[in-house]
């Protein structure tokens, strides 16, 4: 494998030799070419001769026992080929089981057996000639339910008589753990003061506008299973198909077209993957599943919960220590649960030097429906809890809430600075940060008119967020409660670059294409690698497991950055090797004067570049005049290599990095309160983000700005209602309030750039950072506005509604009205 | 099995006729029977926009409409913007310009409503362009560099003007 | 989601759409669709026939009628509503609220006949209407009648119309005076949270000479507040104290209690809403 280090030279050595460096422009996107056009190609995009359609019966209870179904009607309605239930399920398939816990259900499967746990949960599914069809057999499926008292929050699975989402565990709680960094008991036996909180967090979700869709056929000529899918974890998803329905791994080939919206939400369609391959093999026909907007809102949401924090604090605003002790209903899918909690662990600190803190937590199971790994997972929780605790510490002891920030921020000077958990923060300017993000926002400005409006009468505020958008999981800490060998880590990825025989190079990166910019991106480092311009370079937007992946590919957790990045570059260098080899021999010439530029081999000759030999005339040797090729070498031009971060730590409880690389953000948001009806409007938003080196500005400044209106939309406006039965009352775009364009602001970026040290290019993570962010400072800023009214905002969605049930008892309020009148 | 109806209607300057189930969404009609796959479906209730085709020259939404209704319809879809001679049109290149796309999957009915747009209103503010499209979702891009592109193909159709 | 099967007339007239509805029990027509799409695929609602009648072009025409009224016709879509200079003209409150209605794309597609026919307790349509005192025609093969709007919503859902009979067209006042109309929701396609529309005419020497206010998303039906309305009647506009008005004239609503907000915050919102547009209205600024 080619070293980190070369593979960096070599891209500066490109641009040295008279090529165009393509890393770091505002390229225009290369996958937009076909998207403005319609032909981007999705998933439902493609069909397969005698295509079948798959519809699924859902459960309306929250938890009820399933004590009969008839599917009689279903089976007679003409183009009805298949309906399955939960007992088929049982004989054909094996249970979820989940990842970290030490406690493991055993009665969950990919379809309700026996009994359903959430509303929405699937209890039969269909195939049939149609997609009407199939929706009109599911609709006549009778299933005879006996309701269950409902799990419907923390504190009801933790009481002693509490109904067992999972009776086999003899709890609801799945697994709880206890981390101590540091001398937390110290810390508060020194503290000037302790301030003390319980931070909530709801439930909302990406929700991508593409819903899951499916496309399965299994070939009994081949005895292949072929599958398309809206997939953002292929690798696990061929893995999870293999466990739950029994077709080995090596015979399930996998292909995912560009997805319309990842977001985490995608790394849950495994289970629909799953079902819909089990039917196309006892059908024998291709099954397709579209999965409508309803369906996508029942469940895969980020989980509800709360945390409990402590701040020991000294007189100047110095936090001592923490004491944080976190509660998630995130155990209702056993796959992944407890990983909201376990995520946030190593980076609790954030961008500020807190050495002594104990972290605890508590994975919940209640009928809430599952969870997935949605955008920044726990830590935009993570952030909204430590941001808001810096609000209240502040407020405590009467000091500014920028100052509080600049006094606890890990200094410069100590970077790389590893935190008490053993995360390591490899670069980054934090104080830096700050300065810029006063300044960009133009911070002294707002202050002076927020005096000017409140003497008007007008409520508005500022608020000021810190937050660390940690890329490249190291996923091991699920196996921080599980012992063993762990099959699976995020922090390596393959991807296979070649010279095709026409002279063209392709690249596929062996990874989902999500919609973030990543063929282009790719494009731009290639061509750079060797001398070409991004438009000449192939990069497919379809992941394909033809071309190899390691078990845990896909598109997620911040990773693009830096491991594929890594893979492209390592197999990139490694066939720009091989083409100047060959070239040498062929032209007898000195391998190490060859260099590659505007598709041809070339050297300098008295400062003048000289080209030998085409691009395209090595490949039509080294594909097919085999007799002129060189000795010592394979023919063909197509290199798959694999690239790990070798930065990850082994798993160890007192040192451990969660993450990889760690890119951070300062958010200003100046918003206005309306006391008519006391909706919010956010007049002005500056973000200041540094994600390491910047490849394309163009993506990564809409990259950061989208995800701070995502995490708007969780701040404002998003959120799953359930009522007391655990019914979900937010199922269409009408009850479930996505920002639209007039409810979000201009946002403005500046980026700063400090480089990588443990990545190729010196990137980092992109497209998290403004969902972490965003929720504090928000918050903080309606609190800001909120002042006179003396309110605290401790939990979100901050509603027009929420607000007046704040303010209507407090004497501001009683003041403006009898003013009013 | 109900009835099928033959629905007659232009799509991009073509004329199709094709048999419809009375239910048959319009959406579905196009996707499906005409297999013209850049018009998609992103929330079935109407609200997000992803299925805007143009009717008679206005935006309406495709999946709000039954096939057998567009009888004798002339509907543009994103298929139908890009000129003839294999370049993008003005919607389209300014959209790519301004990175005003990211997974994609929404651009289509953002274009369609640019196309209207820019040929149907005086000079548009950003806000103005904002408040005109608010019926169409995009979960990525936070929609600023949307409006950038609205704002950057006026200006172009308005130079063509000129 | 996907509809349920349903037959399929096309109605060419009228009186074809009339025959096609006393023909077939259980059909029911579509106008636009832009409420019923929806409701046809979360199959919430099953028909078995539908009547098409948006191939009839006379219920899209607008016209003055000898008295001065406006007629519009069923199938008048919001954006005519908003673009039509007869109805500028003569209800400027009217084009003023579909311009509020859902979004561009449906507002091109979706009707006034339809809007007012699905009853919606926060459609934008209705308090205008009622404040505007409209009326509908409805037919059958055999009759046809006159109702005002205020009585033809029943409440959620629910219109005076029976089986067989279709609105064709709505009857408008003309309307000059000075008016508001305004709803609030969180996003501006939603459904009202609390809608206000308020027509105030003024004498010359600033007392109220006609005062006609209606609500929506406050009740399972809008309505009109005529408590408030004859407080101000005949009021001098200077002398008027509104929150004394409003507050006892609004106690005893039970708002709609859902997810976007409880029956007090609305109450809140529309005594806000309230005492802020008749503010402006009595103080006689032009909207």
């Amino acid at each position: 494998m080619t070293s980190q280090k070369s593979s960096t030279e070599s891209l500066v050595l490109q641009s040295e030799k008279g090529t165009k460096q393509n890393v770091g422009k505002r390229v225009p996107r290369i996958e937009d070419l076909r998207i403005v056009k319609g032909k981007a190609g999705y998933t439902d995009d493609i069909e397969m001769a005698d295509q079948h359609y798959a519809a699924f019966l859902f459960s309306p209870y929250a938890h009820a026992r399933i004590k009969s179904i008839d599917v009689s009607k279903a089976l007679e309605l003409p183009g009805v080929s298949l309906v399955i239930t939960g007992k088929d399920i049982k004989e054909l398939t094996k249970p979820m089981s989940s990842r970290a816990a030490t406690k493991s259900p055993t009665s969950h499967y990919i379809l309700a057996v026996d009994k359903v746990r959430y509303m929405g949960e699937p209890v039969a599914a269909v195939v049939a000639r149609s997609k009407y069809v199939a929706a009109d057999a599911a609709e006549l499926i009778e299933v005879e339910y006996e309701p269950l008292k409902v799990v419907a929050s923390i504190e009801d699975a933790m009481k002693k008589d509490a109904p067992l989402i999972y009776p086999e565990l003899d709890t609801n709680e799945m697994i709880s753990d206890h981390f101590d960094f540091g001398d937390v008991k110290k810390a508060f036996s020194e503290a000037d003061k302790i301030v003390k909180e319980r931070i909530r967090i709801h439930r909302y979700a990406s929700t991508p506008l593409e819903t899951f869709v499916v496309n399965a056929y299994y070939d009994p000529t081949r005895e292949e299973l072929t599958i398309y899918a809206s997939d953002q974890q292929p690798g696990r998803t061929v893995q999870s198909v293999e466990r739950t329905i029994g077709i080995p791994s090596s015979r399930i080939h996998l292909i995912v077209p560009p997805v319309g919206g990842g977001f985490g939400y995608k790394l849950a369609i495994w289970q629909y993957v799953a079902l819909a391959s089990l039917m196309s093999k006892m059908v024998g026909k291709p099954v397709k599943w579209v999965q409508t907007r309803t369906e996508s809102l029942y469940a895969f949401h980020r989980p509800r919960g709360y945390m409990d924090a402590e701040f020991a604090l000294r007189k100047d605003g110095k936090v001592l220590g923490m004491k944080l002790v976190d509660w998630q209903a995130d155990a209702n899918w056993p796959y992944v649960a407890a990983l909201y909690s376990l995520i946030k662990f190593a980076n609790m600190s954030g961008t500020y030097e807190i050495r002594n803190y104990s972290f605890e937590y508590h994975c919940v199971a209640t009928n809430d429906p599952p969870i997935v790994q949605d955008r920044g997972v726990g830590k935009p929780f993570m952030a909204f809890a430590l941001e808001r605790m810096m609000d209240f510490s502040a407020d405590a002891l009467g000091i500014d809430r920028v100052k509080i920030r600049q006094v606890n921020s890990v200094p410069a000077e100590k970077m790389p600075y590893t935190a008490g958990s053993g995360e390591v923060y490899e670069s980054g300017n934090y104080p830096e940060a700050i300065r810029r993000a006063l300044e960009h926002s133009q911070f002294q400005k707002k202050l002076e008119e927020q005096a000017k409006f409140r003497k008007e009468g007008r409520y508005v505020g500022i608020g000021i967020a810190t937050g660390i958008e940690p890329g490249t999981s190291n996923l091991g800490y699920y196996f921080l409660s599980k012992a063993g060998d762990p099959d699976y880590n995020g922090a390596g990825q393959m991807a296979t670059v070649e010279v095709a025989a026409d002279g063209v190079v392709k690249v596929n990166m062996n990874g989902p294409e999500i919609g973030t910019g990543h063929v282009t991106t790719i494009a731009q480092v290639v061509a750079d690698v060797f001398g070409i311009t991004p438009e000449e370079v192939n990069v497919d937007a379809w992941y394909d497991s033809i071309h190899g992946h390691l078990t845990y590919a896909g598109t997620y957790s911040n990773a693009f950055n830096d491991v594929y990045l890594g893979a492209v570059l390592t197999a990139s260098n490694q066939l720009k090797d091989k083409i100047l080899n060959i070239a040498s021999s062929l032209l007898k010439e000195d391998r190490e004067e060859l260099y590659l530029a505007n598709n041809y081999i070339c050297k300098l000759e008295n400062d003048k570049e000289k080209r030998l030999v085409g691009l395209k005339e090595i490949a039509r040797i080294s594909y097919g005049r085999l007799l002129s090729f060189p000795k010592g070498e394979e023919p063909g031009l197509k290199v798959t290599a694999g690239y790990i971060n070798r930065t990850a730590k082994p798993f160890v409880r007192s040192d451990f990095n969660v993450q990889l690389t760690h890119s951070n953000s300062v958010h200003v948001c100046f918003v206005e309160v309306f006391p008519e009806n006391w909706n919010i409007k956010i007049l002005d938003y500056a973000i200041v983000h540094d994600a390491g080196k910047v490849i394309n500005p163009g993506i990564v400044d809409g990259l950061a700005i989208g995800s701070t209106v995502s995490g708007i939309g969780g701040a404002l406006y998003e959120e799953f209602v359930f009522d007391e039965q655990g019914t979900n009352l937010s199922l269409t775009f009408g009850d479930y309030l996505k920002p639209t364009a007039m409810e979000s602001p201009e946002i403005r970026v500046d980026q700063m750039e400090s480089p990588a040290p443990n990545t190729v290019l010196g990137t980092k993570a992109v497209g998290e950072g403004g969902a972490i962010t965003s929720l504090a400072a928000v918050a903080g800023a309606v609190e800001d506005a909120l002042k006179p009214f003396n309110v605290k905002i401790t939990g979100l969605p901050i509603t027009p509604e929420k607000i007046w049930n704040m303010v209507k008892d407090t004497p501001e309020y009683k003041k403006i009205n009898k003013e009013g009148q | 099995m109900t009835r099928m109806v033959t629905v007659n209607l232009k799509i991009n300057g073509k004329q199709y006729s094709e048999e419809a189930e009375p239910r048959l969404l319009l959406v579905h009609f196009i996707r499906d029977a005409l297999k013209l796959k850049g018009t998609h479906i992103g929330c079935d209730t109407g609200h997000c926009g992803a299925c805007t085709i143009l009717w008679d020259g206005k935006p309406v939404k495709s999946c709000q409409i039954l096939a057998v209704q567009a009888e004798g319809a002339n509907i543009m879809t994103v298929e139908g913007l890009e000129p003839e001679d294999g370049k993008l049109s003005i919607e389209q290149e300014s959209f790519r310009e301004n990175f005003a796309q990211q997974c994609g999957y929404c651009t289509p009915g953002f274009l369609m409503m640019t196309r209207y747009l820019i040929r149907n209103n005086e000079e548009m503010t950003r806000e103005e362009i904002r408040e005109k499209l608010h019926g169409n979702y995009c979960m990525c891009t936070g929609y600023q560099q949307i409006v950038d592109a609205v704002q950057d193909a006026q200006r172009k159709y308005f130079a063509t003007k000129k | 989601m996907y509809p349920k099967s349903f037959e399929y007339l096309r109605a060419k007239s009228v009186d074809q759409a009339l025959q096609y509805l006393k023909d077939n029990e259980g059909s029911r027509v579509i106008a636009g669709g832009q409420s019923l799409l929806p409701m046809l695929k979360s199959r919430l609602y099953q028909p078995t026939v539908l009547v098409d009648i948006n191939f009839i072009p006379e219920l899209r025409e607008v016209k003055l009628g000898s008295n001065g009224d406006l007629r519009i016709g069923a199938m008048v879509t919001h954006y005519d509503v908003i673009e039509n200079s007869t109805i500028r003209e003569n209800a400027p409150i009217l084009s003023s609220t579909a311009e509020n209605i859902a979004d561009v794309q449906i507002r091109n597609r979706g009707t006034i006949g339809g809007s007012i026919c699905e009853a919606d307790p926060s459609a934008d349509y209705l308090p205008t209407l009622m404040a505007l005192d409209a009326r509908v025609v409805l037919k059958t093969t055999e009759s046809s009648r006159e109702v005002k709007v205020e009585d033809f919503i029943q409440g959620p859902f629910e219109t005076l119309a029976e089986d067989g009979e279709m609105l064709v067209e709505v009857i408008v006042p003309p309307s000059k005076a000075n008016y508001r109309v305004e709803k609030y929701a969180r996003r501006k396609a939603d459904f009202a949270i609390a809608s206000v529309a308020a027509i105030v005419s003024l004498s010359k020497d600033g007392k109220v000479v006609d005062a006609r206010i209606a609500t929506g998303a406050q009740q399972d039906k809008p309505h009109r507040l005529r408590e408030i309305e004859s407080a101000l009647k005949g009021k001098a506009s200077k002398s008027v104290n509104l929150e004394a008005i409003i507050g006892p004239a609004t106690e005893e609503l039970e708002p709609l209690d859902d997810l976007h907000g409880g029956p007090e915050y609305r109450k809140h919102v529309l005594r806000g809403m309230l005492s802020r547009m008749l503010g402006d209205l009595l103080s006689g600024k032009e909207a």
